[in-house]
C-alpha cells in the first residue's frame, strides 16, 4: 500500500512538475531587406493570443509552458510570419520579416491593430515614418514635429512653427530624445523646421500621458525618436533636392550581416545660390542651416551589440552693413552623441547601457567700428543610463534601471571690447547640476481582462552652483549654492478589456522637472535659456490623470479612442513682466524669473485607419489651459497663450496607383490668446497704454488645408525617384501670425498731430504664408 | 537692443508675409480718471487729473485740452495719523490745463498753505469725488535721509568730450544700509538759453532722468557710500518745453529741436534737481513706465500694464522724501549746499 502510494505520488509529482515547466523563445526581429531592428513587432501564440512585443532594439522574449505552438510575428507593412515550434527547451530565434505592398495584401487582422485595445500604455502614438514622408510639407520639407502637431492633444506653436505643446504643457516640458540623447532646441530657422532629417529616422513614438517610469525629467511628453541603424545587407542611399534644402543619406554594411553605418546630411543653399549675384560687401550676408546625423553599429555576438550615433547641426545668420562698419554673426545649434551597448544576460534579461553627450549653444557676435560685443549661452549634459528589461514569464514585463545626468549651464555670458579696452567678465557664470533617477515598473497581466503597469521613479537633483565636477567629487562646494531635491514619482496605468474589441484605460502619473526654459515672447527663439532648479527656482511638479475608452471597429480596420485628461502643474517658470534676457547677464538669470501654477484639462477624440489604400486619421481636442502667477497679470488666472478651445486635424493618405499617392491635411484651431490695448492716458506728459487682462482676447481661428501628390518612377526597381508636388494652404487662408498696432494720420494733407488731431490707432494682422506650391525631387537606390 | 535685433532679423526672413487692417471687438470701457500726484514735506500737495480715452478712438483737435479735469466735485488729502485734512482746488497753468493744490495760488505772490501738513514718515490718503464716483489712494512719505548721513553729498557738472558746450551732472550718493531704498531723479531747467531763438526758455515742469526711478537695493549695492553716477536730462514730452519741441505725431515719441543735445545739459544751464526717496509702489509704477516705453511697437513683447495705486482709476499717488539742489552747469564747480525754497517763486518752482 505504502509502496503504491509513493509510486502514485511520484507519478503525480512528475506529472505536475512536467505541467509547470516553462521555456522561452527569444531573439531579434529585423527587416529582412536591410537588417534594421524592428520596434514594436507583435509576437504572440496563435491560439491563446498571449504574447509580447519587440523592444527598441528589436529584442523579444516569450515564455510559455512546454508544448507545441504556432508563434506569429506581425508588423504593419511586413508579411506576417508564423513559426511552428516545439517548445521543450529555450529557443533562440532571430526573425527577418519582408516588406509587403499594401495593394497586393488583403486587409489583415493582426495583433498590431489590437494594440490600441490591449496595451496598458495610454496616450501613446507611434507614427509610421513612410506615411510622414508622403504628407504635404511646408516648402517641401518633411517635418516630423509638424506631423506630431496633427495628433490630438498636441498643439502647434503657431504658423509654421515646429514647436509643440502637449496637453497644456509648455515647449520645455517635452523630452525630445534622439537615440536616447536629449535635444534641447529641436528647431531650425527660429522654429520653422525641425532638426530631424526624416531619411535617417526609423521610429517616432509620442507619449502624451501615463509616462512610463523609464522616462522622466519633463512634465508633458516624451518624443522618442530612433535613428535607423543602416542597411547591413547592401549599400544604398537616398536623398532629395527641394526649395529650401537638399539632403543625402548613405548607408551600407561595414561587415555584412554584422555591422552597418548610416550617415545623413542636409543643408540649405539659398545663400550659396544668391552669392554670385550679390555685391562684394553683401556676399557674406544671409542665413543657412545644416545638420548631420550618423550612426554605426556592430553585432559582436548573439548577446552583445554596440551602437554609436550622433547629431550635429547649426543655424547661422550673417549680416554685414555695406559700409563695413557693422556686422553680426549668430550661430546656434545642437550636438548629440550616444554610445550604447546591448547585452543579453539570459533570454529573459536584457540590458542596454548608454553613455550620452548633449549640447545646445547659442552665440551672437556683433562688431561696430572698433566696438565688439558677444553674447553666449550654452547647456551641456553628460548622461549615463542602465536600462534592464526582465521577462520572467508572459504575465510580467519588468523594466528597471538607473540614470545619471551631469548638467553644465552657461545661461548668459556677455563680453566685449572697444579698441584696446576689454570688458570680459572675470569669470564666466556657470552652473552645475546633478540629476539622478532609479526606476522600476512591471507590466503585469492580472487576468485576461485586467492588466496593470505599476511602478515609480525616484529622482534626485543637486544644484551645485558655481563649481566644477572635480570640486563636487571632493565635496568642495559652497553650502549657499547647493540645493538638493528628492522626489518620488509614482506611475500607474491599467487596462480593462470589456470585450474583444474594446477596453477602458486609466493612468496616474507624477513628474518633476528640474531644468526649465525661460522664453521671451511666444515663439521659439535661440535666445531661450535653459536654467537649473535652484533655491529660487523650485522644480516644476506635474500630476496627470487620464481615463479613456478604446475601441476597434470594422474588424480592427479602424482604431478609435476617446480620452479625457486633467493635469495640475506647480512651479512653472516665466519671465517677470518687462524682463529681458540681456538683463542680469553675467549674473543669476533666475532673478528675472517668477514662479506660478497651471492646470490643463480636456477631451481627445481619435479615429485612425492604418490599413488599406486609404489611411489616415481624424483628431479632435477640446481643452482648457490656464496659468496663475502672483507676479503676472496681478495674480489673476489667465489662459495660456497656446490655450486652444478646439483643435481639429484631418489627415488622409491615398494610394492612387502603383506610382501615384495623394495626401491631404486639414487643420483647424481656435485662435491664440492675446492681450490688446484698450485705453490710453497721459502720465508725466507721456502717453501710456492700458491693456486688457492677459490673454483675454483671441486672434481669428487658424485653419488651412494642404495637399500633396507623389509620383514614383519605377517603384519596383532598385533605383527609383519620386517627385513630390505640394501645395501648402490650398485656399490661401490669411491666418493670423501676430497683430500689431500703428498710429495713422487720417487727414488728407498729412497734417495730423496731437495738437491738431487727425491721428488714430489701427490694428493690423500679419499673416505669414499664403498659398505655397513646392516641388521636390527625391531618389533612392 | 540685442533681442530687438533678433526680432528684426526674423522679420526680414518673412518674405511671404502680408498684412491687413482688422477691427478688434473692444469691450465697452468707461473713461477712467487718471491721477498724477505727489506729496512732499514742507511744500504744497500737487495733483493733476486727466481722463483716459479708448485706444482706438480718433485723436481730435482738442484732445489734449479735453483730457484735463478741472471740475472734480471734491478733492482732499487726509493725514491718517490725526485725520487732519486739506482741500485741493484747481488752478490753471496754461491753455492745456492746470493743477489741483492746497496752496491758494490765486493770491500769488502770496501763497497760503500749511507747510507742516506734509511730514516724513506720515501716511496720507487722497480722496477724489468726480462725477459721483469716489477715487482713493494712500501713500507714505519716506524719510529722505537719516540725521547722521546725507543722501547726496555733492553735485557737479562735467563737460562731454564729444559735445563741447554740453555735458552731464554727476552726483555722489550714500545709500542707507536698510533694504528697500528707492530713489528718483528729476530736474528742471529754470534757465536755459536757446541760441536759435536767442532767449531764455526754461522748462515748464520737472522731467525724470533717462533712468528715472531706480532700485538701488540689489545685492552688492545696499549701504554703499560715495557712489558716483551721472544723469541725463530725460525726454521731452507732449507738453514740450518753452523753446518748442518738434513732435512727430507718434505717441510718446518726440524729437527735440536740438538733435542729440536735447537729453544732456548745456553750459550755463541753471537747474533745480530733486532727489527723492520713494516707496515701493512708486518705484514699481515708474519702472513699469520705462518698460512700456521699451516695449513700444514690439509685436513679440509681452505687454504690461502700469502698476497703478489708485482705487477706481489709473495713475500714481506718491510720497516723496525730497531734497533739492540748485546747480549751474559750469566747469570745475561742485555744489554741496541744499536748495530750500522759501520765496513764493521758489516754492512754485518745486511743486511742478
Amino acid at each position: 500500500m505504502k509502496k503504491n502510494f509513493f509510486v502514485l505520488a511520484a507519478c503525480l509529482f512528475s506529472v505536475s512538475s512536467f505541467a509547470q515547466e516553462k521555456y522561452t523563445i527569444s531573439g531579434y526581429v529585423q527587416d529582412g531587406s536591410s537588417g534594421e531592428n524592428l520596434i514594436g513587432v507583435s509576437i504572440y501564440e496563435k491560439e491563446t493570443l498571449k504574447g509580447t512585443s519587440s523592444n527598441t532594439y528589436g529584442f523579444y522574449s516569450l515564455t510559455l509552458v512546454i508544448g507545441n505552438y504556432k508563434i506569429v510575428y506581425s508588423y504593419i507593412g511586413m508579411q506576417e510570419q508564423v513559426l511552428s515550434i516545439n517548445l521543450n527547451k529555450n529557443i533562440k530565434k532571430n526573425i527577418k520579416l519582408t516588406t509587403v505592398s499594401i495593394l497586393t495584401q488583403e486587409v489583415n487582422v493582426s495583433a498590431e491593430r489590437k494594440k490600441n485595445i490591449e496595451s496598458t500604455h495610454v496616450s501613446q502614438i507611434r507614427l509610421d515614418i513612410q506615411k510622414v514622408k508622403q504628407m504635404p510639407a511646408l516648402m517641401g520639407e518633411v517635418d516630423i514635429l509638424k506631423t506630431i502637431q496633427l495628433l490630438p492633444g498636441v498643439q502647434s506653436g503657431g504658423e509654421g512653427s515646429s514647436g509643440f505643446y502637449v496637453r497644456g504643457g509648455g515647449p520645455d516640458q517635452n523630452l525630445i530624445l534622439l537615440d536616447g540623447a536629449t535635444v534641447y532646441n529641436a528647431s531650425h530657422l527660429f522654429g520653422f523646421f525641425s532638426v530631424f532629417n526624416a531619411d535617417a529616422i526609423k521610429d517616432i513614438n509620442l507619449i502624451k500621458g501615463g509616462m512610463p517610469a523609464q522616462f522622466g525629467g519633463r512634465l508633458a511628453s516624451v518624443l522618442d525618436i530612433t535613428m535607423k541603424e543602416g542597411n547591413n545587407q547592401k549599400f544604398g542611399g537616398e536623398g532629395g533636392i527641394g526649395i529650401i534644402s537638399s539632403r543625402l543619406t548613405l548607408e551600407g554594411p561595414i561587415i555584412k550581416n554584422k555591422s552597418s553605418f548610416i550617415i545623413s546630411g542636409r543643408r540649405t543653399y539659398a545663400d550659396l545660390l544668391a552669392k554670385p549675384f550679390l555685391s562684394e560687401s553683401a556676399r557674406n550676408n544671409g542665413y543657412y542651416f545644416y545638420d548631420l546625423t550618423a550612426k554605426a553599429n556592430y553585432t559582436l555576438s548573439d548577446n552583445d551589440r554596440f551602437y554609436l550615433s550622433g547629431y550635429f547641426g547649426n543655424d547661422v545668420v550673417n549680416f554685414s552693413a555695406p559700409s563695413g562698419n557693422f556686422g553680426i554673426e549668430i550661430p546656434w545649434g545642437n550636438t548629440t552623441a550616444s554610445a550604447r551597448w546591448n547585452h543579453l544576460f539570459t533570454d529573459k534579461l536584457f540590458l542596454n547601457t548608454s553613455v550620452i553627450f548633449s549640447d545646445y549653444s547659442f552665440e551672437m557676435a556683433a562688431t561696430q567700428q572698433q566696438f565688439e560685443f558677444k553674447l553666449s549661452s550654452k547647456v551641456e549634459d553628460w548622461n549615463t543610463k542602465l536600462d534592464f528589461t526582465y521577462l520572467p514569464n508572459q504575465r510580467n514585463n519588468i523594466k528597471f534601471g538607473a540614470q545619471y545626468i551631469y548638467h553644465n549651464f552657461m545661461p548668459a555670458s556677455i563680453s566685449g571690447s572697444s579698441g584696446d579696452v576689454d570688458f570680459s567678465p572675470e569669470t564666466v557664470f556657470k552652473q552645475y547640476s546633478n540629476e539622478a533617477a532609479l526606476y522600476f515598473a512591471d507590466d503585469y497581466e492580472v487576468t485576461d481582462a485586467l492588466k496593470v503597469n505599476f511602478g515609480g521613479r525616484y529622482t534626485a537633483f543637486t544644484h551645485a552652483g558655481k563649481i566644477t565636477f572635480k570640486q563636487m567629487l571632493k565635496n568642495e562646494f559652497s553650502q549657499d549654492d547647493e540645493t538638493q531635491y528628492r522626489n518620488f514619482e509614482p506611475r500607474v496605468s491599467a487596462r480593462y478589456k470589456l470585450n474583444y474589441t474594446s477596453s477602458v484605460k486609466a493612468s496616474y502619473s507624477k513628474n518633476y522637472q528640474y531644468i526649465h526654459l525661460a522664453s521671451i515672447g511666444g515663439m521659439s527663439m535661440p535666445t531661450d535659456l535653459w536654467l537649473p532648479s535652484s533655491e529660487k527656482l523650485k522644480p516644476t511638479e506635474g500630476t496627470q490623470y487620464t481615463l479613456g475608452y478604446f475601441k476597434n471597429i470594422e474588424n480592427n480596420m479602424f482604431e478609435t479612442s476617446i480620452e479625457a485628461y486633467y493635469k495640475d502643474m506647480k512651479n512653472l517658470v516665466e519671465y517677470k513682466e518687462g524682463a529681458l534676457p540681456e538683463d542680469n547677464a553675467n549674473d543669476r538669470q533666475d532673478d528675472a524669473l517668477t514662479l506660478g501654477d497651471g492646470n490643463a484639462y480636456g477631451v481627445e477624440l481619435f479615429i485612425k485607419k492604418a490599413l488599406g489604400k486609404t489611411t489616415g486619421w481624424i483628431g479632435y481636442t477640446h481643452s482648457y489651459t490656464n496659468r496663475i502667477f502672483p507676479e503676472i497679470n496681478k495674480g489673476i488666472e489667465f489662459p495660456a497663450k497656446y490655450d486652444r478651445r478646439h483643435d481639429i486635424s484631418v489627415v488622409i493618405n491615398h494610394d492612387l496607383s502603383k506610382k501615384w499617392t495623394a495626401s491631404a491635411v486639414f487643420v483647424y484651431a481656435t485662435g491664440s490668446a492675446i492681450t490688446i490695448p484698450t485705453e490710453r492716458y497721459i502720465i508725466d506728459g507721456n502717453i501710456y497704454t492700458q491693456f486688457s487682462r492677459k490673454n483675454e482676447f483671441r486672434m481669428d481661428p487658424y485653419h488651412r488645408a494642404d495637399v500633396s501628390f507623389n509620383y514614383t518612377r519605377r517603384p519596383e526597381k532598385k533605383y527609383h525617384s519620386t517627385w513630390n508636388f505640394s501645395v501648402y494652404n490650398v485656399y490661401n487662408r490669411k491666418n493670423p501670425y501676430f497683430i500689431y498696432l500703428d498710429i495713422e494720420d487720417t487727414t488728407t494733407d498729412g497734417s495730423g498731430s496731437l495738437d491738431s488731431g487727425g491721428l488714430q490707432a489701427k490694428a493690423y494682422q500679419t499673416s505669414l504664408f499664403p498659398i505655397l506650391p513646392s516641388v521636390s525631387w527625391n531618389f533612392k537606390f | 537692443m540685442n533681442t530687438k535685433l533678433i526680432y528684426i532679423l526674423i522679420c526680414s526672413l518673412f518674405l511671404f508675409a502680408c498684412e491687413e487692417e482688422i477691427t478688434l471687438e473692444m469691450p465697452d470701457n468707461e473713461a477712467k480718471i487718471v491721477v498724477e500726484g505727489f506729496i512732499q514735506p514742507h511744500y504744497p500737495v500737487v495733483l493733476q487729473l486727466t481722463t483716459s480715452k479708448g485706444y482706438f478712438d480718433e485723436i481730435t483737435e482738442n484732445e489734449l485740452m479735453d483730457v484735463f479735469i478741472s471740475d472734480a466735485e471734491h478733492i482732499k488729502v487726509i493725514r491718517n495719523s490725526d485725520a487732519v485734512e486739506v482741500n485741493l482746488s484747481f488752478f490753471p497753468l496754461n491753455e492745456l490745463g492746470g493743477v489741483y493744490t492746497e496752496a491758494d495760488l490765486s493770491s500769488f505772490p502770496d501763497i497760503i498753505f500749511d507747510s507742516d501738513f506734509a511730514k516724513e514718515g506720515e501716511s496720507y490718503t487722497l480722496e477724489i469725488i468726480y462725477n459721483g464716483d469716489t477715487i482713493t489712494s494712500t501713500t507714505t512719505i519716506p524719510f529722505a535721509e537719516s540725521e547722521t548721513e546725507l543722501m547726496i553729498d555733492s553735485v557737479w557738472y562735467v563737460e562731454d568730450e564729444l559735445f563741447p558746450g554740453f555735458g552731464d551732472f554727476y552726483f555722489s550718493y550714500n545709500d542707507a544700509d536698510t533694504m528697500g531704498n528707492n530713489i528718483m531723479l528729476e530736474a528742471k531747467r529754470i534757465y536755459h538759453y536757446d541760441f536759435e531763438n536767442e532767449k531764455n526758455t526754461p522748462d515748464f515742469r520737472f522731467t525724470k532722468a533717462l533712468w528715472g526711478a531706480v532700485r538701488n537695493d540689489f545685492e552688492g549695492f545696499n549701504g554703499v557710500k560715495n557712489f558716483v553716477s551721472y544723469f541725463d536730462r530725460g525726454e521731452d514730452n507732449i507738453f514740450g518745453n518753452a523753446h518748442g519741441i518738434k513732435r512727430n505725431g507718434d505717441f510718446g515719441n518726440f524729437q527735440a529741436s536740438q538733435k542729440d543735445t536735447a537729453e544732456i545739459w548745456q553750459l550755463a544751464d541753471t537747474v533745480i534737481i530733486r532727489f527723492s526717496q520713494i516707496n515701493e509702489a512708486s518705484f514699481v509704477f515708474w519702472r513699469d513706465t520705462e518698460y512700456q516705453e521699451q516695449m513700444n511697437g514690439n509685436p513679440f513683447a509681452e505687454p504690461i500694464n502700469l502698476s497703478h495705486n489708485i482705487n477706481g482709476g489709473f495713475g500714481i499717488w506718491e510720497g516723496k522724501g525730497a531734497i533739492y539742489f540748485k546747480v549751474v552747469a559750469e566747469k570745475e564747480t561742485t555744489f554741496t549746499e541744499r536748495f530750500e525754497p522759501a520765496t513764493p517763486e521758489e516754492i512754485i518752482s518745486v511743486i511742478y
